[in-house]
């Protein structure tokens, strides 16, 4: 019997209405809204400017109180101070103070979170530097640029390894290579089992991590579901091959043509994205040593949010890596087992029409997956590290 | 160990060491010298072991902020001995009036820097509470607010000696350097506390700060609990520094002016001290001299009339006042008058004086019936030995002692004169010329004081009875910016304070407000009744004037301070919390956006 996982957050009809000085409904922000975020899952709030997004965080977090409806995180109300031990927040502006440096501010919330000394310095270092600003660390937040603000906006957000990170509008005023890494960073979380609520009106970044995607307008809720289901567009199909010679589109289109009766719509060269393209010039200035003033390129994921969710903090780092590299290389040197030898990419066919027919045969269905069960298949579990190791 | 803890280390260090060889010095006179500068030495290099240790500990930082840090640190571990030494001179023999000033400023910077040092040991626990209280005073720091406190006090409180005249007693100009002093703290203090309560809260919410914080896991009161911790212990802080201003500008004054042995047992056993009073013991026979005027009155005007004068006791009691009134008035002198132109007054309760002071004080305030605006009267104590009066003057006796009518007057009685079962007699004669009474008046028309405990200590009880009502104030200012803007918090909270503290006058005021002119208009008294119900809560408040007391040279005991530390500083302290939580707890904290 599988066991239904516990939701992390749960909503329902949960509606919040403005008042005037005279307790007269002014604005309704968010209205009979439900939601549900399952644990291991990124859920993603979209919509655009006010449509609700900031304000149904802020009732997630307790600092705003519903009109109408019921929220609970982790089974339990908002404002409880156990809840918010499990819980990172990253807010859409930097509300950070002013006069204290970064690794004031990072030593500030982990105090609140009860870190002893040795603990709370750990951590502080390695966000430090997996945010980039290790070497501005004494420099006053107030004095940071706003990228560099959300950089440390981000650090503080995970000083206490939360369960739960709430991120509003995690990558406004971030460069590309910030806005990568925390993208990369979301996708890492997920690996290790932490439940991320994000919040954006940037579509792309949605849709480059999130496994569920909400879409409120005017407050309320307009669409919901897997990135997959709302964007698949019925009754199309692309192919993507390497380059081919234009007899061989001709024969593709002829076969179409004659086991489908229909014709190529549309044939052309990709183009690389451009983020990809501004972070290897990036990555070429570095390599070449030039200076900046500002944050520099952000580090590998700190190691106490690396772990796993059942690894005690205390196990040497070094030695646990060494662990790791001795089983992988164990793996590597063992013969494949045969579920994974069925998982192995099918090589190309030969040019004996097999293509054709390998490009030609229906391909399974993936059964629907239930919103309630943890994301099976992760579109993007092969987080891409390389960039924030290749720029260092 | 951390930067701070070998700060205090090195202060204690070097305060042991410089007490040891000053010591030794006094001592050996010839070689105080010698010994002060091996003991300046011993003090130099445990603080180079301390700066050392610290320089190390500081190591390994990258970049100029950290270079800088490090070297805020070397000066911060050597000023202690910079502090020792420039003290040492100008106790070894330097007492020049720049050395005296440098002397000052050094141990207001030392009582500064190791204030601050052991509040940050105290606030490094990991408790959340405890790290909003660091960062508030880390707020305070970095918007210059304790440098500026504390420059400004200093400043007042060293500028005081200059405004004083000259040509006064030097116990009169002791009494008004230590009440301008005490005013000036206490003033800026009160300031500081209101804007920096209401401040603190308005603006976390104001700026969203809170969205942050209290998204932790830390609870709205433990956030205000937070706050006011951090406002109570940079109190402590500020109070600390501007006690050691007073008390050593004080001692500086005093040692820089020429004293006469008069001027020195007066200022050491009148202002500089920690004094009780006691009243005269009621004459024999009231008791019974109320009754029979009492039956008296009653056969003759009747039940009625008794009745309208508020019933048996009231009555009894007005006729006591009547009676005790009649007592402390003296006859004019004869020929013209007759015997009542003198008194005898007995003061009990006298057995524990012991040596402790060489002399009483008797306080007194007259009003009469006389031409001019000074009675004369000859004072004489009742020796138990010889078994006669001993004229305490030193003046003829026909002519008296000045006595200038509605104001407080103090006369010096020699503790010889009390007797083994600790009481104390003295005979007041009226010697004023013509035709005039005088009388003692008020409740503090004849009072005769002696001293219980040192001014050290009672200076340091009423700088804690001024930081338990600026912890309430503290309180009062969080309550008040739960829920209102930061101007409007900021008027509320003074408001507040201010009748809390005069609620005496307030009280006094609410009593007459309804009975002026004729009739009681009700509209009056419904505005007595309020100012009346509100101030009456605050009376303990008000009724500690802690800095009149410390320069009158009164004691505060700590009975009174338990009292205080309850009633203010529990009880009402703890109701302006509840009530700010209560508040700031069902507060929404995020505003509309959409």
């Amino acid at each position: 019997m599988v066991t239904e996982a516990l939701p992390v957050i749960e909503a329902f009809g949960l509606t919040k209405v403005f008042k005037d000085f005279w307790m007269r409904p002014r604005i309704t922000a968010v209205d009979t809204l439900d939601l549900r975020v399952v644990p291991q899952q990124v859920f993603g709030l979209l919509g655009p400017n006010g449509s609700g997004k900031s304000t149904t965080i802020k009732m997630l977090l307790g600092l705003l109180f519903p009109t109408r409806g019921k929220v609970s995180v982790f089974g339990k109300l908002p404002t409880e101070v156990a809840t918010k031990q499990r819980i990172g927040y990253l807010p859409e502006e930097t509300y950070l103070y002013r006069y204290l440096n970064a690794r004031e501010t990072l030593d500030y919330y982990g105090r609140i979170f009860h870190l002893d000394r040795h603990t709370r310095n750990k951590r502080i270092d390695m966000l430090l530097e997996m945010v980039g600003l290790d070497s501005v660390q004494r420099r006053v937040v107030g004095e940071y640029s706003k990228g560099m603000q959300r950089r440390i906006g981000l650090a503080q957000a995970l000083i206490n390894d939360p369960e739960l990170l709430i991120l509003d509008e995690p990558t406004s005023g971030l460069d590309p290579i910030g806005t990568k890494q925390i993208k990369d960073l979301i996708l890492h979380l997920r690996e290790r089992g932490k439940t991320v609520l994000l919040s954006s009106h940037l579509l792309a970044d949605v849709e480059d991590v999130c496994d569920r995607v909400t879409i409120l307008y005017g407050g309320r809720k307009r669409a919901e579901g897997t990135c997959d289901e709302l964007l698949a567009i019925e009754g199309t199909r692309m192919i993507e091959t390497d380059e081919l010679r234009p007899e061989t589109i001709a024969k593709i289109e002829k076969l179409i043509q004659d086991e489908e009766g229909k014709a190529i719509r549309k044939v052309e060269q990709p183009r690389q994205k451009l983020e990809t393209l501004f972070l290897n010039i990036v990555h070429e200035a570095q390599a070449e040593g030039l200076a900046t003033g500002g944050a520099k390129a952000g580090g590998a994921v700190a190691e106490f949010l690396a772990r796993d969710a059942h690894m005690p903090e205390a196990v040497d780092g070094g030695a646990l890596i060494d662990q790791l590299v001795t089983v992988d290389q164990q793996q590597a040197a063992r013969p494949p087992l045969p579920d994974e030898a069925k998982a192995e990419p099918v090589a190309p066919a030969g040019p004996d029409g097999s293509v054709l027919d390998s490009l030609t045969r229906s391909e399974p269905v993936a059964p629907a997956q239930d919103e309630a069960d943890p994301p099976a298949d992760k579109k993007k579990t092969d987080v891409d590290s390389t960039v924030i190791d290749d720029l260092l | 160990m951390t930067y701070n803890e070998l700060l205090i280390l090195g202060l204690l260090i070097h305060l042991a060491i410089g007490v040891w060889c000053y010591r030794v010095a006094a001592r050996k006179e010839r070689d105080g010298v010698l010994w002060f500068i091996l003991g300046a030495m011993f003090s130099v290099f445990a603080l180079a072991a301390v700066y050392l240790v610290a320089d190390q500990k500081s190591r390994g930082g990258r970049g100029k902020t950290q270079t800088a840090h490090r070297w805020l640190w070397r000066g911060l571990a050597m000023l202690p001995a910079l502090v020792g030494l420039i003290i040492d001179f100008s106790l070894r023999g330097f007492p020049t009036k720049a050395a005296t000033g440098l002397a000052l400023f050094a141990g207001v910077l030392a009582v500064y820097l190791l204030g601050l040092a052991l509040i940050n040991l105290i606030l490094s626990a990991p408790w959340a509470p405890l790290s909003v209280a660091r960062t508030l005073i880390d707020e305070a720091m970095a918007y210059r607010v304790l440098v500026g406190v504390v420059g400004v006090i200093f400043l007042g409180v060293v500028a005081c000696p200059l405004l004083l005249n000259p040509e006064q007693p030097l116990s009169y100009r002791v009494q008004m350097n230590l009440s301008f002093s005490l005013l000036w703290v206490s003033l800026w203090l009160v300031i500081l506390t209101i804007v920096l309560s209401c401040w603190t809260l308005s603006s976390e919410v104001d700026k969203s700060h809170v969205f942050i914080t209290l998204t932790k896991p830390i609870g709205r009161g433990a956030f205000l609990m937070g706050k006011w911790l951090g406002i109570v212990m940079l109190n402590a802080l500020l109070l600390a520094v501007s006690g050691s201003v007073i008390f050593a500008s004080t001692k500086l004054y005093l040692a820089q002016q020429q004293r006469t042995i008069y001027d020195e047992i007066v200022i050491n056993e009148q202002v500089l001290t920690a004094r009780v009073p006691i009243e005269p013991v009621p004459p024999d026979g009231l008791d019974r001299a109320v009754e029979q005027r009492y039956e008296a009155r009653l056969r003759e005007k009747g039940e009625d009339f008794i009745a309208g004068r508020g019933g048996p006791e009231k009555f009894k009691e007005e006729i006591r006042q009547q009676l005790l009134g009649g007592w402390m008035s003296l006859g004019p002198p004869p020929p013209i008058g007759g015997a009542s132109f003198r008194q005898e007054y007995v003061f009990d309760g006298l057995s524990a004086v012991g040596n402790a002071s060489r002399t009483l004080q008797v306080q007194y305030k007259i009003r009469g019936t006389i031409q001019s605006d000074v009675a004369r009267l000859n004072w004489y104590v009742f020796d138990a030995d010889s078994n006669r009066y001993i004229l305490i003057s030193e003046k003829p006796r026909a002519v008296g002692i000045e006595a200038p009518l509605d104001t407080n007057l103090t006369l010096l009685v020699p503790i010889e004169g009390i007797d083994k079962n600790g009481r104390l007699e003295l005979r007041v004669e009226n010697v004023t010329p013509g035709n005039s009474t005088v009388k003692f008046v008020g409740d503090d028309g004849l009072l005769l004081y002696y001293k219980v405990g040192s001014f050290g200590g009672n200076f340091v009880r009423a700088l804690m009875v001024t930081w338990i009502k600026l912890a309430f104030a503290a309180a009062v200012g969080l309550a008040f910016s739960a829920f209102l803007g930061f101007p409007v918090a900021v008027l509320c909270t003074a408001l507040v304070y201010i009748v809390a503290d005069n609620s005496g006058y307030v009280i006094s005021a609410a009593y007459w407000y309804p009975r002026e002119g004729a009739g009681r208009h009700p509209v009056k008294q419904f505005i007595s009744w309020i100012g009346y119900g509100f101030t009456w809560l605050f009376r303990l408040f008000g009724d500690m004037q802690q800095n009149k007391r410390l320069v009158d040279g009164q004691y505060i005991s700590w009975r009174e301070m338990g009292t205080l530390v309850f009633f203010v500083g529990v009880f009402y302290t703890g109701f302006a919390a509840l009530l700010g939580w209560l508040v700031f707890n069902r507060r929404e904290l995020a505003r509309v956006q959409v």
